[in-house]
């Protein structure tokens, strides 16, 4: 045996002697040397030293610390501490060691935690405050809080506290090694935030909740541990404080302290409630919001006072092993909850621990939770869509094109935020420099943070990596700028809008406005420019109430600001038709967009380009209201009032000349708009990309146009493109994608082949469900189209459910009196009525009815049609008086607005005569059987 | 005890990247890194010995930390490179005190040790018999070889002041290991230490 190897051996064997009892070291030694009488002389010689070494070497060399007894784990097992003998110990932390203790005495065999402060800290500090808070805590009587019995200091001056005993499991790991559902972490939660409650309404703040003080007994007991012990550890020893700062003379425990605590700013009981929001993000998703396990104390402050956590849901998403179930559970109301109590400003987390606790009681219950009251970013999924855009497939379109001008409009607000920026500049030149030399700066950083010959990493980076990448440095950075910072929330903003992606956008909009809020007291532009950004995301997403309270308070902040100059009032009323109009209540988007108009027209430098643009807006509505002749008048005043800013080839005369187009092709005048069209593209293909979303909009309404005059080939060529490009740019699922399936179907069935239209729209459809929910008003435009599609290829009754599916949406999704709803009463009347069922068929086509006349105006071409079929429906049943009237006027209108040749003027004259020919009165008919081309030739 | 500066360094990033090399396992880093934590460990203890700081104690974790303060980039580095430069300070410390020690002549004293000044630290309490770091010193060379990781250990916790969790980071073990490591080690130089050098010459010769 090799002399190193015998060392080994030797220190082997001496170590398994020091475990064995005193009084069993012998015989383990006759047993494991034999006869080797070296090695046992060696083992032994180790022995004895070990036993005699004493305080040998055990405080380091340099060490200011007084020598102090305990230091060593194993020795004070067996020792005594006040009335108790250790007898094992529990489990070692920052501040100290527990050990679990028996009262010294035979009769009883109580037993108890002890734990013992480690030297260092300090004793008469800690002796002071236990004996101020020990009468305090021991008061603390609760089922779920382990008790303090007793405190005191050993007989070498070491602090310690006696505690109740608990055998049971920290929280975490109870819920893991038991595998509990959501719902019943939720309810064992609610236990512990009860509890906090209780000691916060005695003033007793815990002020280091984490799992492993808050056990779980064999009979699934919560019980919290250390209540209150934390304050009383809380040290200003200079020893701890001389070199790292106060932070650590507190015991925290940075992955659940809150921002103050790090911070090492005023505690309360909110940063009781914020290290329940983390223990509960942990227990519902398996990990921190923050890791700060490798951090160093800088990196931890910045990290917990100024970087968001990720959603939950997204947090369990994006996990290895994700669960996308588990993100769903969690995504909406216990995202909100827990995000509310892990806000960094304690005043704007829940008001206390019960607070949270009825919060998830209910959410369990599925009643509304309070967090969503002050959250910006609170879905809809609850509320009632009661209101939303878009007259069919058409509508989409033109959903489409407004959603750019938004683009284009608030861009513009931008330019000319910017332009403000300029004028503050020569007055403040120096630091205005600064600041631009700021954010060039960050923005260059950020970007070579994603750019992959910086970085020799990924290439792949999409532009959402570098917005995600740019807007979680903007929190941990520029904490100290909330100017920069709130700017740059908002661009990054509106590039994530550009990009569709909605939900981040407002994400960064709300972050920008939060800052904004904190910077200004009182009413500010920039709160306005920020309340509007969010306001129109919300519009964009048919959130109507959310928009519309968000709107409220923009409006009375651009009243308060107004100072004559009108800008920001007008933005603001401008951004309350654009919501107005998106709700489809066109009356009042009509008068918002004037008052609009006027604003600008007054305002103490008008700008062409906003007055022109409103106009735009305006138009937009008027031909929504039916009327096309004022319509078009203003838009052509629009687009050469533009034109005279900004010259011919501008894309945004481009994106006038389309919206021109579109609303000649509603007043009947399709071969006018294509050429305007046909410019406008051509204007935005000089300037973008093939796939740009102005391209891919324009393309599709010149493919819609063209499908009216009857070019279906290259109708349908264009809209199956439309349909790959959206599918490349956006992904499969994307709701763009969706509307442009819906219109490949229209040109599909239009064609004369309904049976290819309907896969298209159940495709669509089934897009629209994954993105939009089924409650949306888009996907009452896809079934009602799908019901049309089945009414075409003869399915009359599957026609009729997929009528009333659609009907039922947009009752929900609509406003009352929305003129979608009609169009689902008149399919579902038509329906009824081709099987003869008229009697029922009737009440529908007289609301249908009803509510076009009142929404679009008697005059309007859709009222007329509908006209001509509750006359049809009246007349079937034998109400030849009732059903006059309607028959002529839809008949007048149309010859008037359409001439004699259109087939909706053939169909009335032809219902007429036979209501003439069956009431007995042909003479009454005389005239319009001369003037029925089809009767001419028969 | 002195060291050739063979590069100097004035940037903290330059400190903070040997520390990651180190980290890393690169041997040279280490050579590299010790003359610089030395220096700065040794011109920190200076002042505290001219009593310029009086209102503080001598502490190896304090002293270390000081330093790691100066000499690192704080941004660029995290708990683990924190724990290899106080391994690294503890190498140096060890050999500051040693010089002192040398210069100073060792003087004994007994009883536990309180406050400490740099001067007090030339003899250190060992329960029973007082023993002088250079013997201490000398001791642990030969501790270090039979048994290299003992002896590393003893002088990141006596010299260095780390903990035993520290420890563990420095040397990638287990706090169950350290604790072994350190029972033996303080057995065995406590029996070299105490008891006659004949004694322990015959058994390492033995068989």
């Amino acid at each position: 045996m090799r002399n190193d190897e015998k060392r080994r051996r030797a220190k082997d064997l001496f170590l398994d002697a020091l475990e064995q009892e005193p009084s069993e070291r012998r015989r383990f030694l006759d047993e494991v040397c034999g006869e080797n009488r070296a090695l046992r002389l060696e083992i032994e010689s180790l022995l004895r030293a070990h036993s005699r070494a004493g305080e040998f070497l055990k405080h380091p060399a340099l060490d200011g610390d007084p020598p102090g007894p305990f230091t060593d784990i194993e020795e004070i097992i067996g020792q005594r501490v006040g009335a108790y003998r250790i007898v094992r110990l529990l489990g070692t932390g920052g501040m100290g060691t527990v050990y679990l203790g028996e009262l010294d005495d035979d009769e009883f065999s109580k037993q108890v935690a002890v734990k013992l402060i480690k030297r260092g800290m300090d004793t008469d500090s800690i002796l002071r405050r236990l004996r101020h808070e020990r009468q305090v805590l021991a008061d603390l009587e609760h089922p779920n809080i382990a008790r303090l019995v007793d405190g005191g200091a050993t007989d070498d001056g070491l602090p310690y506290l006696i505690m109740e005993y608990v055998d049971g499991l920290p929280i975490d790991q109870h819920c893991r090694d038991n595998a509990l559902s959501i719902e019943e972490r939720l309810t064992l939660f609610r236990t512990v935030c009860d509890t906090v409650h209780y000691a916060h309404q005695r003033l007793i703040v815990h002020r280091d909740l984490k799992p492993n003080n808050i056990l779980v007994d064999r009979d699934g007991r919560v019980k919290l541990l250390d209540f209150g012990i934390a304050k009383v550890l809380d040290s200003e020893s200079p020893d701890l404080t001389t070199v790292d700062g106060p932070a650590r003379s507190q015991p925290l425990t940075p992955r659940y302290a809150s921002p103050e605590q790090i911070r090492g700013g005023a505690i309360t009981t909110a940063a009781d409630v914020y290290s329940l929001g983390v223990v509960l993000y942990e227990l519902l998703t398996g990990h921190p919001p923050h890791d700060v396990a490798s951090s160093t104390p800088a990196e931890v402050r910045s990290i917990v006072c100024e970087r968001d956590p990720a959603k939950p849901s997204i947090a369990a998403a994006s996990a290895v092993g994700g669960s996308a179930r588990l993100a769903r559970r969690l995504s909406g109301d216990l995202d909100n909850v827990i995000l509310k109590a892990l806000r960094k400003e304690p005043g704007r987390r829940y008001a206390s621990a019960k607070q949270l606790s009825d919060d998830i009681r209910r959410h369990q219950d599925g009643l509304p939770i309070r967090a969503r009251a002050d959250t910006l970013g609170y879905r809809t999924r609850k509320f009632v869509r009661r209101n939303a855009v878009a007259v069919g497939a058409a509508a989409l379109l033109f959903v489409a094109m407004t959603g750019a001008a938004v683009v284009s409009t608030v861009l513009y607000v931008q330019s000319k935020r910017a332009n403000d920026r300029a004028v503050a500049a020569q007055r403040d030149a120096e630091s205005q420099r600064e600041t631009a030399q700021e954010i060039t700066e960050y923005l260059k950083n950020m970007f070579e943070a994603v750019d992959p010959d910086a970085t020799q990493e990924r290439t792949d980076v999409t532009a959402r990596q570098v917005l995600e990448t740019a807007a979680a440095r903007i929190n941990a950075e520029l904490a100290d700028r909330p100017a920069i910072a709130a700017e740059l929330h908002h661009t990054i903003g509106t590039a994530y809008k550009n990009l569709a992606l909605f939900d981040e956008a407002l994400m960064r909009y709300a972050n920008a406005l939060d800052i904004q809020r904190s910077i200004h007291d009182g009413p500010h532009a920039d709160i306005v420019g920020c309340l509007l950004s969010v306001a129109n995301i919300h519009t964009r997403k048919a959130r109507y109430p959310e928009a519309q309270s968000i709107l409220d308070e923009a409006l009375e902040m651009s009243r308060a600001l107004d100072d004559g100059s009108r800008g920001l009032l007008a933005r603001s009323i401008q951004a309350k038709a654009k919501l107005r109009f998106a709700e489809g209540v066109f009356a009042e988007a009509e008068s918002l967009y004037r008052e609009t108009v006027d604003l600008y027209r007054s305002a103490s430098e008008p700008s062409k380009y906003d007055i022109s643009h409103a106009l735009h807006d305006l138009a937009l509505t008027l031909r929504e209201r039916g009327d096309y002749a004022e319509s078009e008048a203003i838009l052509r005043n629009a687009v050469a009032m533009l034109r005279e800013e900004i010259g011919n080839n501008h894309t945004d005369i481009a994106h006038m000349l389309n919206s021109l187009g579109w609303i000649l092709e509603a007043s009947g005048n399709g071969a006018q708009s294509v050429p305007l069209v046909r410019e406008a593209l051509a204007i935005f293909e000089a300037v973008y990309d093939d796939d740009h979303p102005k391209v891919m909009m324009t393309r599709t309404n010149l493919a819609m146009m063209l499908r009216n005059e009857g070019q279906y080939e290259e109708a349908i060529a264009f809209q199956r493109e439309s349909v790959k490009v959206w599918r490349d740019r956006y992904g499969p699922d994307h709701p763009y994608v969706g509307h442009a399936l819906n219109n490949l179907a229209l040109a599909l069935d239009e064609s004369g082949d309904p049976a290819a239209a309907v896969p298209e729209l159940e495709e669509c459809i089934r897009i629209y469900n994954s993105t939009l929910g089924e409650d949306h008003a888009v996907v009452g435009i896809a079934i009602y189209n799908l019901a049309n599609a089945l009414r075409d290829l003869g399915y009359d009754e599957a026609a009729e459910a997929r009528a009333r599916t659609s009907l039922g949406i947009r009752r929900r999704a609509l406003r009352e009196g929305h003129p979608d709803i009609a169009r689902s009463l008149q399919l579902i009347a038509e329906l009824m009525m081709a099987r003869g069922r008229n009697e029922a068929a009737l009440p529908l086509i007289e609301e249908a009815f009803e509510i076009r006349q009142a929404a679009l105006g008697p005059t309007h071409g859709f009222t007329g049609s509908t006209g001509r079929s509750l006359g049809e429906c009246l007349y079937a049943l034998g109400r030849y008086t009732a059903a006059e009237p309607h028959l002529l006027n839809s008949h007048a209108l149309f010859d008037s607005t359409r001439g004699p040749d259109d087939e909706l003027t053939r169909k009335a004259a032809e219902a007429l005569i036979s209501l003439y020919d069956a009431w007995g009165k042909p003479e009454r008919a005389v005239d319009l059987r001369a003037r029925q081309p089809s009767s001419r030739e028969g | 005890m002195r060291f050739s500066k063979r590069r100097l360094v004035g940037e903290r990033g330059d400190v903070t990247l040997l520390l990651h090399e180190l980290g890393n396992g690169s041997e040279s880093a280490l050579d590299e890194l010790l003359p610089l934590v030395y220096e700065e460990l040794k011109r920190l203890a200076g002042s505290y010995l001219r009593r310029e700081r009086s209102d503080h104690t001598l502490q190896s974790t304090a002293l270390a930390h000081e330093a790691y303060l100066r000499l690192i980039d704080q941004r660029n580095s995290n708990w683990k490179s924190r724990a290899h430069f106080f391994g690294v300070a503890a190498q140096a410390i060890r050999r500051i005190l040693i010089d002192h020690a040398k210069h100073h002549g060792r003087r004994k004293r007994g009883g536990g040790l309180k406050r400490l000044s740099l001067d007090d630290v030339a003899t250190i309490s060992a329960g029973e018999v007082d023993t002088d770091l250079l013997a201490l010193d000398l001791t642990l060379a030969k501790l270090a070889a039979e048994d290299s990781e003992s002896a590393r250990l003893v002088e990141l916790r006596f010299f260095g002041g780390l903990t035993n969790e520290e420890i563990g980071e420095v040397m990638g073990v287990s706090e169950r290991t350290v604790r072994r490591h350190w029972q033996f080690a303080r057995a065995w130089l406590y029996r070299e230490l105490t008891e006659a050098p004949s004694d322990r010459e015959g058994y390492a010769n033995a068989e």
